[in-house]
């Protein structure tokens, strides 16, 4: 069916110029990429990031865990699908036009994460991040590797490694 | 009740119930006996033992006198329960050996010799028999016989006999123990076996009284129902023997009934042939009136279906219009599937961008480039969206705005169609009205001119009649004139002939 | 050689080398011919086993014959679609085979531009006899 407009505009933010971004030795800036889980927004290190795709079907594999859908061949790779909303125990809303999988890579393992909407890149200076506070709900921390404020907007450094491990234990 | 008492199971009751008493005298005669017994051969064995040695020699003399009371005590309580005493016997029984206990314990060593035990046999006795206040009775007086036996020892007044000591009389206390208690445990055993029979007899008692009830009771129910079940026939016959008189009455003047109802079919025949002459005109007028309205129905439904078809044209033309709506909708699924790939390009350069150092500057370059086409695409494609949004609304609202109308003309033509359906029905039954009408008016002018004919005939009948009766006297008065004229004739020539001579 | 499946919903790849036979099963007789009267044969819908939302209506099944040392279970699928001489088994990424509940998938086939599951189906039979699910013909 057509939405005629699936995404919001606000999702679409212009790209920020990529000249403060390249250099990876001397500046302790930290380039991510924003995602949106839900109604929550999220960076991951754009290091991590190898690709954005559209959403596609997803091959479940039998005895699973519920956060693992399946997998998907992207570029002749066959991909696990990590469900981000059911990771971080957040709403399971429908996937919609606007879902994205973002393949990352860490640590030589490559996955891809579904998430509801990836917004830009961004650069975040190193001192802006800060710890995460001690108040937030364990079980969700664990994957937080730090926040920081974006217009004001506080956001979660997602942390590739703590969620690798995590599903590890699911065996 | 009085069946109850003048039952044979009610006298044989109360037969047991005496018999109760029998087996009560028999217990005390057996006891009685049992007791005689029992000091006898005690006596009889104190007296070998004293002629052996054992015991002193003046217990020889003592026996006989024991052995007397004791037999008068036992043959006293037979005799008055042959007399049919039995409270007298008992009494008899009971301070009797009460007496006689108080008798051996002078006779066989006093207040410490070992008669004392005899004392509890006539309590225990009075016990078993009911005898409430001679329990206390017995007891008091064993007591003060007691108490004087003791006061007369100490005071020397009395000197009982056979005083005993040392093993001898450890001998005698252990007989006269073994005697009285081996009494006292044989009154106990006859007198619970008796109880025991007493109490199943009349346990049978209860169950037979029980049942008896019982049988009486369904007895006096069923009379009653069968009671009330006559009453209820007795109504009946009286209710249904109203009705046939009822019906009788109903019938005598359902017969009147008939024979009026039958008077007035003969007038209300005269009247439906009025009413059918009525008719026939009104039918006839109706007739005039309609032809005009077809007329006009028929008109109206033809301009109903050149409007229906123009509709139809309109609606193909507009459906049309909905197809191609779709398709553009298509298109526009398609500029929104080209503007994603587009976003998702330039975001995978900027990425590949950011993570290749020098090489990735001016690749990040063509990235922003690629980045700007995505916008501008994105921008003329929303633009392109919206125009056409707008278009599918109009078209939507016209297709919808066709259907609507083309639904209100089809209504319009079926009530066309329905009201023409309705006039022909009216039309048809006024025709048939008509017709039956005139077959009643005609049937009825063939009435009339029949029995016009029946009188015109009579008339006739009449006329021939009356000229046959008026020939008849002209005939009459012709033959009379005949007659006088012959008559004169014949006495002309009688004269004549008188003459002549 | 694979064997190409399809359940209600889904497609499954399985080995020949898994199966005594595979067969029609349509009525109770089908069933009853592949039981013995010590080794009675266990029905089981294998789409519902794999995913409860993957249920098939009663009806014309086909059945895979799989021996246990103790019965036979046959697994009840909608259609036997194809078997494939050579084909090219990937392995799954080692993220999922490193936390599954039950090793039941053990590699992936890239056919038809579909990624379909490769079953592994006696471990399937061994843990089915565990727990087992109620069975549609």
């Amino acid at each position: 069916m057509t939405s005629a407009d699936g995404v919001h505009a606000h999702e679409r933010p212009s790209l920020n110029g990529t000249n403060s971004t390249t250099s990876i030795h001397g500046t302790n800036a930290l380039d991510v990429l924003l995602i949106r889980v839900e109604h929550e927004l999220y960076a991951i290190p754009s290091s991590s990031v190898r690709e954005v795709a559209r959403y596609r079907t997803i091959t479940p594999v039998p005895g699973a865990p519920r956060s693992l859908p399946g997998i998907i061949s992207q570029r002749g790779t066959i991909l696990a699908v990590v469900d981000l909303r059911l990771t971080l125990d957040l709403g399971l809303a429908d996937v919609t036009r606007a879902s994205r999988l973002v393949i990352v890579s860490h640590q030589e393992i490559d996955m891809a994460l579904l998430v509801d909407a990836v917004l830009d890149l961004a650069s975040i200076p190193g001192d802006q991040i800060e710890l995460v506070p001690a108040a937030l709900d364990p079980a969700r921390a664990r994957f937080l590797s730090g926040i920081v404020q974006i217009d004001g907007e506080p956001m979660a450094l997602l942390d590739l490694g703590e969620l690798i491990n995590s599903l590890r234990e699911w065996s | 009740m009085r069946q109850f008492v003048r039952s044979s199971r009610f006298l044989g009751l109360a037969a047991d119930l005496q018999g109760s008493e029998t087996d009560r005298a028999r217990l005390l005669v057996r006891l009685a006996l049992a007791f005689a017994g029992a000091v006898t051969i005690g006596a009889i064995l104190f007296a070998i033992l004293s002629l052996i040695g054992i015991m002193p020699s003046s217990l020889v003399a003592t026996t006989i006198p024991i052995i007397l009371i004791v037999v008068i005590i036992a043959g006293a309580t037979a005799m008055a329960v042959r007399m049919g005493s039995n409270e007298l016997a008992t009494s008899v029984f009971l301070y009797g050996t009460l007496v006689f206990v108080a008798a051996l314990n002078y006779m066989a060593g006093g207040i410490t010799g070992p008669a004392i035990i005899g004392y509890s046999f006539p309590i225990v006795a009075a016990g078993m028999f009911g005898r409430s206040g001679d329990v206390v009775r017995l007891f008091i007086l064993g007591i003060i016989f007691y108490l004087i036996a003791a006061i007369g020892e100490a005071s020397g007044l009395i000197v009982p006999l056979n005083i005993t000591d040392g093993t001898i009389r450890l001998i005698s206390f252990a007989i006269f123990l073994v005697a009285s208690t081996g009494l006292i445990g044989y009154l106990a055993l006859i007198w619970s076996s008796s109880t025991a029979r007493f109490v199943a007899q009349r346990e049978a008692q209860a169950e037979e009284l029980f049942r008896t009830n019982q049988r009486l009771m369904e007895k006096n129910i069923q009379q009653v129902e069968l009671g009330s079940d006559l009453a209820q026939s007795a109504s009946e016959l009286l209710s249904s023997s109203h009705e046939q008189a009822g019906g009788a009455t109903q019938q005598a003047s359902a017969v009147s009934e008939v024979s009026t109802t039958i008077e007035e079919l003969g007038s209300t025949a005269r009247q439906i042939a009025l009413a059918a002459e009525q008719v026939a005109e009104a039918s006839q007028r109706t007739l005039e009136n309609l032809s005009e309205g077809q007329d006009a129905v028929d008109r109206s439904i033809q301009a109903m279906d050149r409007i229906r078809s123009r509709m139809q044209d309109v609606s193909a033309r507009v459906l049309n219009l909905g197809e191609r709506s779709q398709q553009i909708g298509e298109i526009i699924d398609l500029i929104n599937d080209l503007s994603d790939e587009t976003h998702l390009l330039a975001l995978n350069a900027a990425i590949e961008a950011a993570g290749a150092g020098e090489h990735g500057r001016r690749f990040a370059v063509v990235a922003a480039e690629v980045k700007s086409l995505a916008n501008r695409a994105l921008a003329a494609a929303k633009e392109v969206k919206g125009v056409i949004a707008e278009i599918q609304k109009a078209t939507n609202s016209a297709v919808l705005a066709a259907e609507e109308g083309g639904k209100e003309v089809e209504r319009g033509v079926e009530l066309a169609h329905s009201a023409g359906e309705v006039m022909n029905e009216i039309v048809m039954v006024a025709e048939r009205t008509a017709q039956s009408g005139s077959e009643i008016s005609l049937a009825t002018a063939q009435q009339q001119s029949a029995s016009e004919q029946v009188v015109e005939t009579m008339r006739e009948i009449a006329d021939v009649a009356r000229r046959t009766a008026a020939g008849a006297r002209q005939v009459q008065d012709s033959a009379q004139r005949l007659t006088a004229i012959a008559n004169r004739l014949h006495g002309l020539s009688a004269t004549d002939s008188g003459q002549r001579r | 050689m694979i064997v190409l499946i399809s359940t209600a919903t889904r497609r499954y790849a399985i080995r020949r080398d898994d199966l005594t036979s595979m067969q029609v099963v349509a009525t109770d007789q089908d069933l009853a011919s592949l039981s013995t009267a010590e080794r009675p044969a266990i029905p089981i819908d294998l789409g519902a086993l794999l995913d409860p939302a993957d249920r098939s209506a009663p009806g014309r099944k086909h059945g895979l014959v799989v021996p246990l040392r103790r019965r036979p279970i046959v697994f009840l699928v909608e259609r036997v679609e194809q078997s494939i001489e050579q084909a090219t088994i990937r392995p799954l990424p080692t993220l999922i085979s490193g936390c599954l509940r039950d090793i039941w998938a053990i590699g992936v086939l890239d056919f038809d531009d579909q990624l379909i599951i490769l079953l592994d189906l006696r471990a399937v039979a061994r843990s089915s006899m565990a727990q087992r699910p109620v069975a549609t013909r």
